[in-house]
C-alpha cells in the first residue's frame, strides 16, 4: 500500500513539472536555435557581409514562430539581434558598434522578427479557429440532419440530446411542456430526456429560461452561478421547452461562438419540436375529419335507406286509410302486402343498424357453442324462405364436424351473403350452398348465379357503405357485408370473395372444426 | 276460426301502443282482453281479472318480465308467453327457463301470435295424454315406442327416441337446450351441448324429408328446438 501510493505521488510530480515545463520548453529550444544559428554564423563571419548574416536569424525567429507561436519567437528576435550584435558585428564581444549603419539593421531585423512572428501567431490561432468553427458547424449539421429523419417526439428529443452532449462533450437535460395536457389543465414542464447520469429537477434557472424565452444560467446575465447553461427553444406558438447544458467541462471562456452555437442548437431543437407537434395536430384533425365523414354517409344513408320504404307504407296506408271504396278486395290486399314488405325491410335495416354499431363498439359479446353447420343452413333458411325466389341447393357431407360459433351471429352472418346473393341476382336464379372441411377447418360456400362485381372491386366489398346498385337501380346501405365481416373477424374465422366461373359470386367462410369433434368428413363431390 | 270467444288474455306491455295493436287483434278473434303497463301491475290484475293467458313483455320498467314470470310461477302454471326484442337471447333463455311457455320476437306478426297462443292454451287445457302423436307424414305412437314416417318404421336409437318424446310433450312450444338437456340426460350433462345438437342432427337426418330445411324439428337460434305441429 504504502510504495504504491509513493508511486502515485511521484508519477503527479513528474506530470506536473512536464506541464509547467511545457510553458518554459519553447523558450529554451528559442535560445537553442538562436544559439545554433549563431554559432555556425561565427565561422563564416570574416567571408560573409553581415548583413546577409541576418537571414538566418530571420529564418530561426519564423520558423521558431510557426512552431511555438508568438513568445517564443519575439523571445528569440530580441535574443538574435543580442547575439548578431556581440557575436557578428565588429567590434566583437560589445554591445558598442562600429558602423551606425548597423544600428539600421538591428532595428530593421527586431521589427521584422516582431511583426513575422505576429503574423504567424495570428495565422496559427486563425487555423485553430477554423478547425473548430468547422467542428461547429459540422456538429449542426450534424444535429439537423439527424432532425431531418426523425419523426416521432421520441426520435427528435433522442436526437437533439445525442448530437448536443457529443458535439459540446458536456451534459444536456431537455425539458419541454407536455403536448397532451386537457384544455382546463396547466400543461407540465418536465425532464424528458437525458444521457446524463443523473436527471434533473427543473430548477429556479430553468423555469427563468422557459417563462422569459431567454438564455439564462452559466455565462449568462441570469442565474450565472447556475451549474448549467439554459436555452428556451422558442417556436411561433411559444416557448415549448428548455435545453440545458452543463459548464463542467467548460474551461474555455463563454464566447460570443460557443453562445452562438449554443443558441444554434437551440433554434434546430425547437423546429424539430414544433414540426412534430404539428404533424400530431394535421393527424388528429385527419382522423377528426374522417370520422365526420363516416358520420355524414351513415346518416345520409340512413336517412334514404328508412324514407324509402316509409314513402311506400305511408303511402299505401294513407290510400288504404281513404280511398280504400276505389280499390278491389285484390287491389287492397296488394297495397297491404307491399306496406308489409317494405317494414320488413325497414326491420332488417335496424337490425343491421344496430350489428353495425355493436360491432363498432366492440359491445358484442359471442355466446359460444358447439354448432351443427345443416342446423345453421337449415334456421336461416327458413328465415328468408319467403324472398327466395329460385331454387337452393345444399351440399352437406354426412359426418361434417360441429364448429364452435355463436349461432345467432354466424346465422346472421349467413343470412346477410344470402341476402345479398339474392339481391343482387335475376329473378328465379340458383343458390348453391356447399360445405366442406380440411385441416379441422370446416368452410362454408355459398354461390349465386348473380351479376357478380369487378374483380378490382372485390377487396372493398366489405367495407362500410361500399355500394353496389344493380341493375333493377335497388342499392342497400352497404353494411351488410361489412357486418359479415365483422362477426368473422370476432371469431378469427376465415372469409372471402371471388368470381364464379360461369357467373356470379362465391362468398367462402372458414370457421375452426369444435376441439372435441374428432370427426374428418369425406367431402361430398 | 274463434272458438277463442271468452278467453281472457292480460296483455303486459309499457308502451301503449304495442297495447292498443294487440287488444284491437286480441278482441276481433273474441278474446277478452285486459291491460297492465308494469310488472307490478301486471300481478295484481293476474289476482283479479284471473286471465287464461299472460302476454308479457321482457324490457319491463321496475321488475322485468323475468322476474315476472318467477313470481307468477311460484303458484301458477297459467299459460305465459314472453314479447322480446332481437338480440335479447339471454333474456329469453332465462323467462324461458323460469317458466314461460314461449315468446315473441318484435316486431311479430298477427298470425304469429294466435298460433302460439293456441298453442299456450290447448297445453293448458288438454294434458298430453294421447298416446300417438301425428304432424304431417311423422307418427309416433308413445305408448309402443312406435315411431314411423310416410308410413314406413324407421328405428331410433333410445336417446334419439327420448329426445323426440320429449319434443312431442312440449309439441308446439319452444324447448331451451337446456330444458332438453335436463330432460334427456340430466343436468350432468348442461356442458356436453354437442351431445345435443349431433342428436338433433341424426334424428333429422331421420325423419325429416330435406334434412337441411326441416319441417318437423325447428331451429330457435340461439334458444332451443321446438316440434312443429304440421296439418294434414
Amino acid at each position: 500500500m504504502d510504495g504504491i501510493s509513493r508511486i502515485d505521488t511521484l508519477k503527479k510530480r513528474i506530470e506536473r513539472w512536464i506541464h509547467s515545463s511545457k510553458f518554459f520548453l519553447p523558450y529554451l529550444f528559442g535560445f537553442l536555435i538562436i544559439s545554433l544559428i549563431t554559432f555556425l554564423a561565427y565561422f563564416i563571419r570574416d567571408r560573409i557581409t553581415p548583413t546577409n548574416l541576418v537571414m538566418p536569424y530571420l529564418l530561426g525567429v519564423v520558423s521558431i514562430a510557426v512552431i511555438w507561436g508568438r513568445g517564443p519567437a519575439v523571445f528569440a528576435s530580441v535574443l538574435g539581434v543580442i547575439a548578431f550584435d556581440i557575436f557578428l558585428i565588429p567590434p566583437y564581444l560589445t554591445l558598442v558598434v562600429e558602423d551606425t549603419e548597423y544600428i539600421i539593421t538591428f532595428l530593421a531585423f527586431f521589427i521584422v522578427g516582431v511583426v513575422i512572428s505576429n503574423l504567424t501567431a495570428r495565422i496559427k490561432q486563425q487555423m485553430v479557429e477554423t478547425r473548430e468553427r468547422e467542428a461547429r458547424v459540422s456538429s449542426l449539421y450534424h444535429l439537423s440532419h439527424e432532425l431531418a429523419a426523425a419523426y416521432s417526439l421520441e426520435d427528435v428529443t433522442r436526437a437533439i440530446i445525442g448530437s448536443v452532449s457529443h458535439a459540446l462533450e458536456e451534459d444536456v437535460w431537455l425539458f419541454l411542456t407536455e403536448q397532451n395536457a386537457a384544455s382546463n389543465q396547466v400543461p407540465r414542464f418536465q425532464l424528458v430526456k437525458t444521457k446524463a447520469a443523473q436527471p434533473r429537477e427543473v430548477d429556479e434557472a430553468v423555469l427563468y429560461a422557459y417563462q422569459t424565452g431567454e438564455i439564462s444560467g452559466y455565462g449568462t446575465l441570469t442565474y450565472n452561478s447556475s451549474e448549467t447553461t439554459n436555452l428556451p427553444l422558442v417556436t411561433k406558438s411559444g416557448v415549448v421547452g428548455v435545453i440545458s447544458i452543463s459548464s463542467k467541462e467548460t474551461e474555455r471562456s463563454f464566447t460570443i461562438e460557443q453562445v452562438q452555437l449554443y443558441e444554434a442548437f437551440a433554434n434546430l431543437a425547437a423546429l424539430a419540436i414544433e414540426r412534430v407537434y404539428l404533424n400530431r395536430q394535421a393527424s388528429e384533425a385527419q382522423l377528426l375529419k374522417a370520422k365526420e365523414e363516416i358520420q355524414t354517409a351513415l346518416l345520409n344513408s340512413v336517412s334514404h335507406d328508412f324514407r324509402t320504404p316509409l314513402v311506400t307504407i305511408t303511402g299505401t296506408l294513407s290510400s288504404l286509410d281513404s280511398e280504400i271504396h276505389l280499390l278491389d278486395k285484390e287491389s287492397q290486399r296488394e297495397m297491404i302486402r307491399y306496406a308489409l314488405r317494405e317494414a320488413e325491410k325497414m326491420n332488417r335495416l335496424v337490425s343491421n343498424l344496430l350489428s353495425m354499431t355493436r360491432l363498432e363498439s366492440g359491445a358484442l359479446s359471442l355466446q359460444l357453442e358447439p354448432v351443427d353447420v345443416q342446423d345453421l343452413i337449415g334456421a336461416t333458411l327458413q328465415q328468408i324462405e319467403n324472398r327466395i325466389t329460385g331454387k337452393v341447393e345444399i351440399q352437406i357431407p354426412d359426418d361434417l364436424p360441429l364448429i364452435y360459433a355463436d349461432f345467432v351471429l354466424v346465422g346472421q352472418a349467413l343470412l346477410n351473403i344470402l341476402e345479398n346473393a339474392i339481391k343482387y341476382s335475376p329473378e328465379g336464379s340458383s343458390i348453391d350452398i356447399l360445405c366442406t372441411c380440411s385441416d379441422r377447418m370446416v368452410y362454408i360456400e355459398v354461390a349465386d348465379r348473380g351479376y357478380g362485381i369487378e374483380e378490382s372491386e372485390i377487396p372493398k366489398i366489405f367495407q362500410k357503405f361500399y355500394p353496389v346498385k344493380d341493375k333493377s337501380g335497388r342499392s342497400g346501405t352497404g353494411l351488410g357485408l361489412t357486418i359479415v365481416k365483422g362477426i368473422l373477424d370476432c371469431h378469427g374465422a376465415e372469409l372471402s370473395a371471388a368470381l364464379r366461373e360461369g357467373g356470379g359470386m362465391i362468398f367462402r367462410m372458414g370457421f375452426t372444426q369444435y376441439a372435441i369433434d374428432d370427426r374428418s368428413c369425406s367431402n361430398v363431390g | 276460426m274463434s272458438g277463442e270467444s271468452g278467453l281472457r288474455v292480460l296483455v303486459v306491455d309499457d308502451e301503449l301502443a304495442i297495447r292498443r295493436f294487440l287488444r284491437t287483434s286480441l278482441q276481433a278473434h273474441g278474446y277478452v282482453v285486459y291491460e297492465a303497463s308494469s310488472g307490478e301491475e301486471a300481478l295484481v290484475e293476474i289476482v283479479n281479472k284471473r286471465p287464461d293467458l299472460v302476454v308479457l313483455d321482457i324490457g319491463l320498467p321496475g321488475i322485468d318480465g323475468i322476474e315476472v314470470t318467477q313470481k307468477i310461477r311460484e303458484w301458477s302454471d297459467l299459460p305465459l308467453l314472453i314479447l322480446s326484442v332481437r338480440d335479447q337471447e339471454k333474456e329469453k333463455i332465462a323467462a324461458l327457463d323460469a317458466g314461460a311457455d314461449d315468446y315473441l320476437t318484435k316486431p311479430f306478426g298477427v298470425g304469429e301470435l294466435m298460433a302460439r297462443m293456441r298453442v299456450a292454451l290447448r297445453r293448458a287445457s288438454k294434458p298430453s295424454d294421447e298416446p300417438v302423436f301425428t304432424s304431417g307424414d311423422l307418427l309416433v305412437d308413445l305408448s309402443k315406442r312406435l315411431v314411423k314416417v310416410g308410413g314406413e318404421e324407421i328405428s331410433l336409437t333410445p336417446t334419439e327416441y327420448d329426445l323426440l318424446r320429449i319434443l312431442i310433450q312440449e309439441s308446439g312450444k319452444v324447448l331451451t337446450h337446456r330444458q332438453i338437456i335436463h330432460a334427456v340426460w340430466g343436468d350432468a350433462y348442461q356442458s356436453e351441448a354437442h351431445l345435443l345438437r349431433v342428436n338433433i342432427s341424426n334424428l333429422r337426418k331421420k325423419i325429416e324429408k330435406d334434412p337441411s330445411r326441416p319441417t318437423y324439428i325447428v331451429t330457435e337460434p340461439g334458444v332451443g328446438y321446438r316440434l312443429r305441429v304440421v296439418e294434414g
